[in-house]
C-alpha cells in the first residue's frame, strides 16, 4: 500500500492555499442541487460543513447518534478558540501562529495544513460573531483575548467557560436554518454502522434507526465523517459518553488509511479520578492554568492539608522546570510532569493522584469577582463534583485522556485514501501533529467545516461523472447484509460479562501501558492482552435486549467491538514509532533532562496504518513530512 | 383560521393580563367608593346615586366590565384547556420548584372570585330572596330631595349576618391570591418585567394584594364589631 | 449507603409504562446518580434483564441530554443542576428515590426514561438562529457590543435545551427555552434586525408542538441547571407583542 499524493500545491507557504483555490473546480448551482451529501456527525465540524453545503445550495443529509445535533460533544469545550487576529498588538501573526502550532505539535504535522490553518482563524472568528456567539468583550465592545497553554501571546476567543457550546450553539444555527429552508434532512439518533465503497469510491453509508433499531441504507455522491476522536478506547476520558470509533473504524476497514493513531492527548487539568464505578473524568479548562499557579508538597507523602504547607516547603514545579513558560506549558508536558511527582510520592488528595492548582495568588491580585468573571462556571462545577470549595482551597487536579490528534487520514482537500470520503475536524489525523495547543481543536473543527470542505468537495464532485447508486444497488445489499450479520452476531452473546467490563480492562491496560509514557515491554504485552480481550468478547460477552427497538446495550457493544479492535492499532502506532515526540513518550528515548528525544531522520513521517483483513496484520505506510519554512528543531518551553 | 389569526398562548396571556387589570382597576375605585360607608350614611348613600344617574355611563361601564369579566373567563378556560392537553400524563411525585401557591392556583382563587361576584350581585344589585328586602331600604339626601336606595343601612344589614361577612372575608382571601400572582404575571405577560434584581412588579402586586385585602376585609369586620351601624 | 429507588419503565411509547422498585446497597456518597444507575444497570444485565434507558451524555452538565425527574424536580436536588452533576451525597441514608421522564404532550415517552424532545429542535429551525451565510461576515470588530449586553447575551445563550423548564412547568410552557434564544440573539446588533420575524416564527412553532401558556409561576427559573431568568420570557412577551402589533396593522408583511 502506498499513501497517495497528498496533493499540497507547490510555491510560497503564505500561497499554497490562495493556488489550490485558484484551481478547484467548481460545480454550477444548477448542478448542486442533484448532488447528495452525507455529513456524519453534528460537532463543530460536521455542523459547520452541512450548513454551509446546504447553503451552496446542495442536497445534505446529516446524521447525529445524539437527540438533538446540538449536543455533540464539542458543545463540551470550555475555554476558547485561537485566531490570529493580533487584537492585542502583542505581536501575533498568522505566521507566529503557524509556528508555534508546528512547534507545539513536535513536528509532526503538514506545514501547508497548519499555515493554511492559521490563516483561516482570523474569519472563523468573523462568522461566529456574526452568528451571534457571545464571546468576552473589553467595556469597549471588542472582542477580548486571553492567553493560553503553550503560547506567548494572547490570541484566544472565549464564551466565559462555555466556548464551545456557544461557538457550537452558533453552528447548530446556521445548520437549524438549513434544515428549516430543506436542504439539510436532519437524522438524529441515527448511528452509521458501515461505509459502503464501491467502484473505487464512497457510495454511502448504512446506518441503524436507534429508536426503531431499523437498519437502511443512504446513498450519496460523498461521505463526509465528523464524527469526533476515539479518546473514549481509553474507558474513561473527558469525551462524552456516547463519543465512539465506529464510523472512521468501519471506514478504515473499508480502505481508509488510518495516521498517527497513537497521539492520543492526556490533558493535565481534570479533576483526579475518585475510583469505583466512575464512568468519565471531568474536564477544568486549560485556561484555568493563566492564574492558577500549580504545585506539590517539596516533601514526599506529606500528608498536611495545602494551607498547612509553608509557601517554603511548595514545590512550583512547572515555574521550576520551564522558567520561560512556567504554568503555561503546552499539555503533552505538562501532564507528564503532573504524572512524575505523583509518581514520586509527591501527589496530593486521597489516592495521590494529584497536584494542587492553587488560584490563591490570583485571587489576592484580581479580587474574588473578576476570577468568578472568568471562570464562575469551572469553579462551581469542581465544588459540586468534589465537595470542596476552590475559592478557599486550592484545586486538585490529575491528567486524563482527552482527545486525539491521530484519525483518518487525509490529504490537503480533507479527502482520506478512499476518493469521496471526506474527513473533518477530530475524526481526521488533523494539523496537531503530536501535541494539540489549547483552543486549537475549535479552530480546526470550523475551519475544515466552514471554510475548507465547501470549496474542496466541491472540486471532487465536479470531476465525478456519475450519479450516485441506489440504495438498492449491490453494493449496499451486501453492505446491509454484513450489518445485520453483525448485530445478529451481537445480539446472540450469551456469556456471563457485559460489554462494559471488557471497555474497562481495555481502557485500564491502555492508560497503564499506551498513556503518558510508554514501552516497548509494555506495548508487546498490551497487544496480546487486547487481542485475548477481543477473543473473549466475541465468547463471553453478554447482550440483552433486541435488535429491533432502542437497545442502549447494543448499541454500546458495537461499540466496545471496535474499540477492541482500535486499541491494538494505537500499541501498535506505539511501538513502531521509537522516538518520543510530543503526547508519544518512549522512555527508551529521552533526553537526560527527561524530555522527548525525537528522532527525525527515521520517523518524521506520519504513519499511515491499512486495513488487510481480519487475520493479517495492519500494513504501515508513511507519508513523509517535508519542512521548507521552518527547521525541525528540539522543542523547548525552558 | 389561518395559525396568524389564531390567538397564540402568548396572546391569551396578554388577553388575560389586559382584561384582568381593567378589572383590578374597577375593584380599586369601588374600594375608594366602599370606604364612605366610614362616613355618615348620606355620603354613600349620594355616592350610589350620582353612579347611576347617567345610565349612559353606567351601562357603559358595565358592559366594559362585563366584556372584560367574559374574555377573562373565557381565557382561562382555553389555558386550563391547554394546561390538560399539554400534559396528558401527570407525575407521580412532583414538588412545586419554587412556585408560590398563589401562582398555582389562580383557577382555584378564580374560580372562587367568580363565585364570590356572582353572590354579591344577587345580593347587593339585584336583592334576590332572602335579600329582597334591601329594595325598600331608601334614605333622603337631605331634607327636601326625593328619596334615594340607602345603600349604608342596606351594607350595614347585609353584612351584619356572619355567615355573609364569613363569605366575603372568603371572597377578599380569593381576591387577595389571585391579585397578587395576577399582576405579577400581568406584568410579565405585557413584557415590563426587566431586571430580577429589582422586582418591582413582585412588589406592586404583593401591596396591591394587601390593601385590597385588608381594605375591603375592614368593612365586615367594622359592621360585626359595630363599629360602623 | 442504601437507597430504594422506584423507576419507572415503559418499553415502547405506546406499551403503558409503571413504577419498578429497585434498592441498592452499598452506594457510595461521591459516587453520582448516573454511576449510580450505571451500576444498576450492569447488575441488571448480569441477570439477562434489560437495563434502564436513561439519556446522558458529557456528564458534566452542558450537552444537556439527560433528563430524569427526581423525586418531583427535574434533574434532583440542589440549585442549577443536571441529572448528571447530582451526587449520592445529596440523598439521606435509607431515602426512597422516585425517577421519573419529563413528561409533557410535546415530549413523547420513547423508552423508560428518555423521552423526544426534538421539539425543541423544530421550534429552532423555525427562526432560532441569525441568517448569515458561511462567508458573509464583516471583520468581527466592526460592530462593538458592549460588555454588558454580550454578558446577558450569554447568559440568556447559555440553555442546553434540557427541557427541565418544561417538566416542571405545571402548564408545559416552553418560553423559558424560547425566551432565552429570542433574548440571546435579540439582544445582540447583528440578530436585531430579524428579531420580529424570528420571535413570530418561534412563537408559532413552539404553539403548534402543542405546549401550554405561561403563568409565570417561576419554577422554570428555579430549575433552570444554567439558571437562565425569567426576564427572557418578559423579553419574549415584548417582543412578541411588538412584533404581532406591526403584522397586524400591515407594517411589516405577514409572516406564513
Amino acid at each position: 500500500m502506498k499513501v497517495p499524493d497528498a496533493r499540497i500545491p507547490e510555491g510560497p507557504i503564505e500561497e499554497k492555499w490562495q493556488r489550490c483555490r485558484d484551481r478547484l473546480d467548481l460545480v454550477s448551482p444548477a448542478n448542486r442541487r442533484r448532488m447528495r451529501v452525507i455529513v456524519v456527525g453534528t460537532g463543530l465540524a460536521g455542523s459547520s460543513a452541512a450548513a454551509s453545503l446546504g447553503e451552496l445550495g446542495y442536497s445534505v443529509d446529516c446524521f447525529c447518534i445524539q437527540d438533538s445535533p446540538r449536543r455533540a460533544h464539542s458543545v463540551a469545550a470550555q475555554g476558547g478558540i485561537n485566531a490570529a487576529k493580533n487584537y492585542r498588538n502583542d505581536g501575533d501573526s498568522v505566521y507566529r501562529l503557524f509556528r508555534e502550532t508546528i512547534k507545539g505539535g513536535d513536528f509532526r504535522s503538514r506545514e501547508a495544513n497548519v499555515y493554511r490553518l492559521a490563516e483561516l482563524s482570523a474569519r472563523i472568528i468573523d462568522q461566529c460573531v456574526a452568528q451571534g456567539v457571545p464571546f468576552a468583550r473589553e467595556y469597549g465592545g471588542l472582542l477580548a483575548n486571553r492567553s493560553f497553554g503553550g503560547v506567548q501571546v494572547s490570541r484566544t476567543f472565549y464564551a466565559r467557560g462555555a466556548t464551545g457550546q456557544q461557538l457550537l450553539l452558533g453552528a447548530y444555527g446556521a445548520l437549524n436554518r438549513q434544515i428549516g429552508v430543506g436542504r439539510v434532512e436532519m437524522h438524529p439518533r441515527t448511528e452509521v454502522l458501515d461505509l459502503v465503497v464501491s467502484d473505487g469510491r464512497a457510495q454511502g453509508v448504512i446506518v441503524r434507526d436507534l429508536v426503531s433499531g431499523r437498519i437502511s441504507a443512504y446513498a450519496a455522491d460523498a461521505v463526509v465523517l465528523a464524527t469526533g476522536g476515539y479518546g473514549n478506547v481509553f474507558y474513561l476520558s473527558t469525551n462524552g459518553r456516547v463519543s465512539n470509533a465506529t464510523a472512521i473504524w468501519r471506514a478504515y476497514k473499508r480502505g481508509a488509511g488510518f495516521a498517527n493513531p497513537s497521539f492520543t492527548q492526556i490533558h493535565p487539568t481534570c479533576i483526579p479520578p475518585s475510583g469505583g464505578s466512575q464512568s468519565k473524568l471531568t474536564l477544568m479548562s486549560e485556561s484555568l492554568r493563566n492564574d492558577g499557579r500549580i504545585w506539590v508538597p517539596k516533601a514526599p507523602n506529606d500528608r498536611r492539608p495545602p494551607d498547612r504547607i509553608p509557601e517554603a516547603e511548595r514545590d512550583y514545579f512547572l515555574e521550576r522546570m520551564y522558567p520561560s513558560f512556567g504554568n503555561l506549558v503546552p499539555r503533552d508536558i505538562a501532564s507528564r510532569a503532573l504524572k512524575r511527582m505523583c509518581d514520586e510520592g509527591r501527589g496530593v488528595g486521597p489516592n495521590g493522584l494529584g497536584v494542587y492548582l492553587d488560584l490563591g495568588d490570583a485571587l489576592r491580585q484580581l479580587g474574588a469577582e473578576a476570577i468568578l468573571e472568568r471562570y464562575g462556571n469551572l469553579l462551581e462545577m469542581y465544588r459540586r463534583i468534589t465537595g470542596e470549595n476552590p475559592m478557599e482551597q486550592p484545586m486538585r487536579i490529575y491528567p486524563a485522556m482527552h482527545y486525539v490528534m491521530g484519525g483518518l487520514w487525509v490529504d490537503y482537500h480533507l479527502m482520506s485514501t478512499i476518493p469521496g470520503l471526506f474527513v473533518l475536524g477530530e475524526a481526521n489525523f488533523s494539523d496537531h501533529g503530536a501535541n494539540r495547543l489549547g483552543a486549537s481543536a475549535l479552530m480546526q473543527g470550523l475551519a475544515d467545516g466552514y471554510f475548507l470542505l465547501p470549496y474542496t468537495i466541491g472540486d471532487y464532485l465536479s470531476r465525478k461523472k456519475s450519479g450516485c447508486l441506489s440504495p438498492d444497488a449491490p453494493p449496499f445489499r451486501d453492505a446491509l447484509r454484513d450489518a445485520e450479520t453483525r448485530l445478529a452476531k451481537l445480539l446472540g452473546l450469551r456469556g456471563t460479562k457485559t460489554p462494559s467490563e471488557y471497555h474497562q480492562e481495555l481502557g485500564g491496560l491502555l492508560w497503564r501501558h499506551c498513556g503518558m509514557e510508554r514501552n516497548a515491554d509494555g506495548l508487546r504485552a498490551s497487544i496480546e492482552k487486547i487481542r485475548e480481550l477481543r477473543e473473549s468478547f466475541w465468547k463471553n460477552a453478554q447482550l440483552v435486549g433486541r435488535g429491533d427497538s432502542y437497545n442502549v446495550a447494543l448499541e454500546s457493544a458495537g461499540r466496545v467491538a471496535d474499540f477492541l479492535e482500535l486499541g491494538e492499532l494505537l500499541c501498535l502506532d506505539a511501538l513502531s514509532r521509537e522516538e518520543s515526540c510530543g503526547c508519544h513518550f518512549r522512555e527508551e528515548y529521552q533526553t537526560p533532562e527527561g524530555e522527548c528525544l525525537r528522532d527525525d531522520r527515521r520517523f518524521a513521517h506520519v504513519a499511515v496504518w491499512f486495513f488487510r483483513g481480519e487475520a493479517e496484520a495492519p500494513e504501515r505506510a508513511v507519508e513523509p513530512l517535508r519542512f521548507e519554512s521552518l527547521e525541525p528543531v528540539a522543542r523547548s518551553y525552558k | 383560521m389561518t395559525e396568524r389569526n389564531a390567538i397564540s398562548t402568548i396572546g391569551l396571556k396578554i388577553l388575560m393580563g389586559i382584561t384582568g387589570f381593567i378589572l383590578v382597576g374597577y375593584v380599586s375605585l369601588h374600594m375608594l367608593g366602599n370606604w364612605q360607608v366610614f362616613l355618615p350614611a348620606v355620603y354613600i348613600n349620594q355616592y350610589a346615586y350620582l353612579l347611576k344617574s347617567i345610565p349612559l355611563v353606567l351601562w357603559t361601564v358595565r358592559l366594559v366590565l362585563f366584556v372584560a369579566f367574559v374574555v377573562h373567563i373565557w381565557s382561562a378556560i382555553r389555558l386550563a384547556q391547554l394546561r390538560r392537553s399539554a400534559r396528558p400524563v401527570p407525575y407521580d411525585q412532583r414538588k412545586p420548584n419554587g412556585a408560590s401557591w398563589e401562582s398555582r392556583s389562580m383557577l382555584l382563587t378564580g374560580i372562587g372570585l367568580g363565585l364570590f361576584v356572582v353572590f354579591h350581585l344577587y345580593q347587593f344589585t339585584w336583592h334576590l330572596p332572602p335579600f329582597s328586602a334591601f329594595e325598600g331600604f331608601t334614605a333622603r339626601l337631605s331634607e327636601t330631595s326625593r328619596s334615594v336606595p340607602d345603600v349604608h343601612r342596606m351594607m350595614v344589614e347585609g353584612l351584619r349576618n356572619l355567615w355573609v361577612a364569613g363569605a366575603y372575608l372568603l371572597g377578599m382571601g380569593c381576591l387577595f391570591f389571585h391579585v397578587r400572582h395576577g399582576i405579577d404575571g400581568l406584568f410579565s405577560s405585557l413584557g415590563l418585567v426587566n431586571r430580577r434584581s429589582f422586582p418591582w412588579e413582585r412588589w406592586l402586586a404583593h401591596a396591591l394584594g394587601w390593601v385590597f385585602f385588608l381594605g375591603f376585609s375592614i368593612i365586615p369586620v367594622a359592621i360585626a364589631l359595630g363599629w360602623v351601624r | 449507603m442504601r437507597v430504594i429507588l422506584r423507576i419507572w419503565r415503559q418499553p415502547f411509547p405506546e406499551e403503558r409504562g409503571g413504577f419498578v422498585e429497585y434498592v441498592r446497597e452499598n452506594v457510595r456518597p461521591d459516587m453520582s446518580f448516573l454511576e449510580m444507575l450505571d451500576e444498576l444497570n450492569h447488575d441488571l444485565e448480569l441477570e439477562g434483564k434489560e437495563p434502564i434507558a436513561f439519556e446522558h451524555d458529557c456528564r458534566e452538565g452542558i450537552c444537556g441530554s439527560c433528563s430524569l425527574m427526581i423525586n418531583g424536580r427535574p434533574h434532583g436536588p440542589g440549585r442549577a443542576t443536571t441529572s448528571c452533576q447530582v451526587y449520592m451525597r445529596s440523598f439521606r441514608d435509607g431515602e426512597q428515590i422516585t425517577v421519573e421522564p419529563f413528561r409533557t404532550k410535546a415530549f413523547p415517552v420513547i423508552k423508560d426514561l428518555v423521552v423526544d424532545r426534538s421539539a425543541f429542535d423544530r421550534i429552532l429551525q423555525a427562526g432560532g438562529y441569525i441568517s448569515v451565510g458561511t462567508g458573509q461576515a464583516p471583520e468581527a470588530n466592526t460592530i462593538p457590543v458592549p460588555h454588558d449586553v454580550a454578558e446577558e447575551a450569554f447568559d440568556a445563550a447559555h440553555c442546553i435545551g434540557c427541557g427541565a423548564c418544561v417538566a416542571t412547568c405545571i402548564n408545559s410552557a416552553a418560553v423559558l427555552f424560547v425566551g432565552a434564544k429570542a433574548r440571546h440573539l435579540g439582544l445582540l446588533p447583528q440578530g436585531k434586525l430579524e428579531q420580529d420575524l424570528r420571535v413570530l416564527r418561534m412563537v408559532r412553532a413552539m404553539d403548534r408542538e402543542g405546549f401550554g401558556a405561561c403563568s409565570f409561576t417561576r419554577a422554570c427559573e428555579a430549575v433552570c441547571p444554567k439558571e437562565i431568568s425569567v426576564e427572557v420570557i418578559s423579553a419574549l412577551n415584548r417582543a412578541y407583542w411588538l412584533a404581532r402589533t406591526k403584522e397586524f396593522l400591515g407594517w411589516r408583511k405577514p409572516i406564513a
